[in-house]
């Protein structure tokens, strides 16, 4: 019959586009031709998302900490529904003032480390288990590509795509993103790799390049400056490492790294457009130096 | 244009909810419900293929390009549009049941999400990993198959108050004209019919038909899968039959029933003729009691039946208006040529919706029914030749004057008229086209097949031609009128379509030969749709066929 043949050929035509927009766009969708309609439909669709965001961000505070039963056991888990309980007595007034104090921490990490920071809220997540998120703030803001995103406690991810308003983070937990690190105290040099969110632990995986360095649960990271300060400025604290994986004979020291930023509830964040004059090392660290 | 922009408001907002609430939301596992999958799919199993895919598209250009997207785009696209389309494609099906909905979103859901995990590892996204994936997609599709439910009721609800037809037997492919460019729904179709009471509309609004509260629930009489095409063998048919039999609720070795034949096995044990939505004249009189388990909407009783045949008069013909009223399958309705064109219109189904029928039956009490309480008479319908002389006297002598059965004097009657009085339109199709007889009662057609002493057989059709079956490539133009001869003598410009081979062409048949279905290849390419031309082989042409129908 042919208004079934017809839509076959639909489909045909629909499953064409799609694996041609799949052949275009590259590795890791790099292609300009990907980049350009991406940049095209932020602009449309980050407009909207913006405008959701505004209606559905509160409801995704509320739930911030997380659903019960979504972490944690025993003692841990009460304590988490009590808040949640007493959240949920909270005023949209209140909320606003949770809002406020994020942004007070991240101009508190920000100005402690001397950087300029571009503040925004995140209005978008990634679909699929993506670690990416979609902030309020954009080339108009002076945000671009492979800028460092901090939020109040600490490092969160790079601007991997920017449009005019909105524009997109790749979070330190994203399988795919690399940030290089140092120790706090004997200033070895590693990197951290996402595991995927909280799918993955939530934590991170760090590999430190001297593998007899002496790692220990406590030790905190910073990130390292990259070249030319992009995708990652100095001076940013990235977690504590949170267990330790050693292996015998490994040219790498392992370790898990459980990141300073929640980066399952991320609201308010900051995007640094102007690195600091100096490397802050580990200034910047909570406990040294800098009120947490 | 109204479910269009439902469907897109509906995709949009369950886009922006999911991008900007559901996927930062933290629930158990690390997963999320696919709110733009479910959508996508129940818009599919809502609205068919083309909504479904139309859908699962632009979601998926949506997710692939809005801003937090990463990585290689196109994979939403690939796995949405193949989620929307099959739902589409089970769109049908699913209507069966609330289950079987349930069932087919929860399918898709599981299957697109796995899909799309894969394609993402499969693709190297840097957002998304293997040990993430892994971790997350049990709880993902668990997330869906609870949210689903909701999702769908509420497509379900909408679809109903934009007055998307939803009944069981609303936008059947079954029905789907051979020709037409859409889908021959019942509000298409019958926008205004007699006695059109449907209960499904209500039972849908009120999400009867998700809680599996629909009157459609009752089984339709018919055989069961011949869509699938004919049935090779006897096992097949035998199956099939007793498919049919079983559904319909009858005992398939009953008394009353028997099992063996093309479709119909339920129909000899119903008679019931109610006519839909008691419409009927003199016949709902006659109904069994069991016509009321075919549910309200009557639907049951559009299954294959009694086949009603009716001529067209010309312009001026003897008959007046009221002849052409026969109603196709169910209503399906497309089966009355434009034009003036007589050739004979086969419906199986409701008989007594048809005005010609019913004003015949009121003369005459015919009932047509095999062992319908009015009588166990079922016409039987022959074809001859026109004008005797130029087919072979084996015909010829089938061509007499109708052989009318008891009582049915009026209908026969009114029935061979047209055949008469031919009109001046078509005198060379007189010379080639039989004159059908139809006798009801116990009288025997010569080659009648008689199944059972008392009760005589199913109707025949002896065709001598190719286009004694009904269809709407008998919706004939003048110009195709006019080539009837080229036509009839087959020079394979119509694409596949059953031919005849023997008895068919205007020279002398051979004696004895059978007429043989037959499928014309065609050099032109058949999925180029418009080189098609009404006429191409569609799913009623099997009712000629003599490969599907030996017994009736």
């Amino acid at each position: 019959m042919r208004h079934a043949r017809r839509s076959r050929h639909l489909l045909g035509a629909a499953i064409a586009v799609a694996l041609a927009l799949i052949a275009m766009s590259g590795p890791g969708g790099s292609s300009p031709l990907v980049r350009m309609l991406r940049e095209a439909a932020g602009s449309v669709a980050g407009g909207a998302e913006r405008l959701a965001a505004t209606v559905t961000g509160p409801i995704g505070r509320f739930f911030g900490p997380g659903l019960p039963g979504a972490a944690g056991h025993g003692a841990a888990a009460a304590l988490e529904r009590q808040v949640i309980r007493l959240r949920a007595q909270l005023s949209a007034a209140e909320l606003t003032r949770a809002e406020y104090l994020g942004l007070r921490r991240v101009l508190g990490l920000a100005g402690a480390g001397g950087y300029r920071v571009v503040v925004a809220s995140v209005i978008a997540f990634g679909q699929g288990g993506q670690q990416t998120v979609t902030i309020d703030a954009g080339t108009a803001d002076g945000v671009r590509a492979q800028q460092t995103v901090i939020d109040g406690n600490g490092l969160v991810g790079q601007v991997i795509a920017a449009s005019p308003g909105t524009s997109t983070v790749l979070l330190v937990s994203a399988p795919g993103s690399v940030a290089g690190v140092r120790l706090a105290p004997g200033g070895q040099l590693g990197w951290v790799t996402g595991q995927g969110g909280a799918a993955g632990g939530g934590l991170l995986s760090l590999q430190v390049l001297d593998p007899s360095a002496a790692l220990a649960p406590g030790e905190q990271l910073v990130t390292a400056a990259s070249l030319r300060d992009r995708p990652f400025v100095p001076g940013i604290p990235v977690g504590v490492i949170a267990a330790v994986r050693g292996r015998a004979g490994a040219l790498t020291a392992r370790a898990l790294v459980r990141p300073y930023a929640d980066l399952g509830a991320l609201d308010i964040v900051g995007v640094v457009t102007g690195p600091p004059p100096r490397d802050p090392r580990f200034a910047m660290l909570p406990g040294r130096g800098r009120r947490g | 244009m109204k479910r269009a922009a439902a469907a897109g408001a509906a995709l949009a907002l369950a886009l922006l909810v999911q991008l900007t609430l559901v996927n930062g939301l933290r629930l158990p596992g690390g997963g999320a419900p696919d709110l733009v999958l479910l959508t996508v799919s129940a818009i599919g199993l809502v609205g068919g293929e083309r909504p479904g895919l139309a859908a699962g598209f632009c979601a998926g250009l949506a997710l692939d390009l809005a801003p937090p997207a990463s990585g290689p785009a196109g994979q939403w696209t690939l796995v949405l549009s193949l989620a929307g389309y099959w739902c589409g494609r089970m769109a049908f099906t699913a209507r069966r049941s609330s289950l079987l909905a349930l069932a087919v979103a929860a399918v898709a859901a599981a299957t697109g999400e796995a899909a799309s995990a894969g394609l993402a590892l499969a693709l190297g996204s840097p957002g998304t990993g293997p040990a993430a994936l892994a971790g997350a997609l049990p709880w993902s599709v668990f997330d869906d198959l609870a949210v689903g439910p909701l999702v769908l009721l509420a497509a379900v609800r909408v679809g109903a108050l934009l007055g998307v037809p939803l009944g069981r037997d609303d936008d059947s492919p079954a029905r789907a004209p051979a020709d037409g460019a859409a889908p021959s729904g019942l509000e298409a179709a019958w926008p205004a019919g007699p006695g059109r009471r449907y209960g499904w509309l209500p039972a849908i609004a009120a999400g009867g038909w998700i809680a599996g509260g629909a009157p459609g629930n009752a089984v339709r009489p018919g055989e069961v899968g011949w869509l699938s095409g004919p049935a090779a063998s006897r096992r097949a048919r035998r199956r099939r039959a007793r498919t049919a039999a079983a559904l319909a609720g009858v005992a398939p070795r009953g008394r009353r029933v028997r099992v063996g034949g093309r479709p119909g096995a339920g129909w000899a044990a119903r008679a019931a003729f109610a006519g839909i939505g008691g419409a009927a004249g003199a016949w709902s009189s006659a109904a069994a009691p069991g016509a009321e388990r075919h549910g309200p909407d009557g639907h049951g009783l559009r299954g294959p039946g009694v086949p009603r045949i009716a001529f067209r008069p010309g312009p001026g013909g003897p008959l007046g208006r009221g002849v052409t009223g026969v109603a196709g399958p169910g209503g399906g309705g497309d089966l009355s040529p434009r034009r003036g064109r007589r050739v004979p219109r086969i419906a199986f189904g409701a008989a007594a919706t048809s005005p010609i029928l019913r004003k015949a039956g009121r003369s005459a009490r015919v009932a047509p029914g095999g062992a319908g309480p009015g009588g166990r008479r079922a016409p039987r319908i022959a074809f001859g030749p026109g004008r005797p002389g130029s087919l072979p006297a084996r015909l010829v002598r089938r061509c007499r004057a109708p052989r009318t059965g008891a009582g049915s004097r009026g209908l026969a009657a009114a029935l061979a008229r047209p055949a008469r009085g031919i009109g001046p339109a078509a005198p060379d199709l007189m010379r080639r086209r039989c004159v059908p007889r139809i006798a009801f009662g116990s009288g025997r057609l010569p080659r009648g097949l008689r199944t059972s002493p008392g009760r005589p057989a199913a109707p025949r059709f002896h065709g001598t031609s190719a286009r004694f079956a009904a269809g709407p490539w008998l919706a004939a133009s003048g110009a195709r009128a006019a080539d009837w001869a080229g036509q009839a003598r087959g020079h394979g410009g119509r694409g596949k379509q059953p031919r005849f081979r023997s008895a068919a062409g205007p020279g002398p048949a051979r004696r004895g030969s059978r007429p043989r279905a037959a499928v014309l290849r065609s050099r032109r390419p058949r999925w180029l749709p418009w080189l098609r031309r009404p006429g191409d082989r569609s799913a009623v042409w099997r009712i000629g066929g003599r490969r599907m129908s030996q017994l009736r």
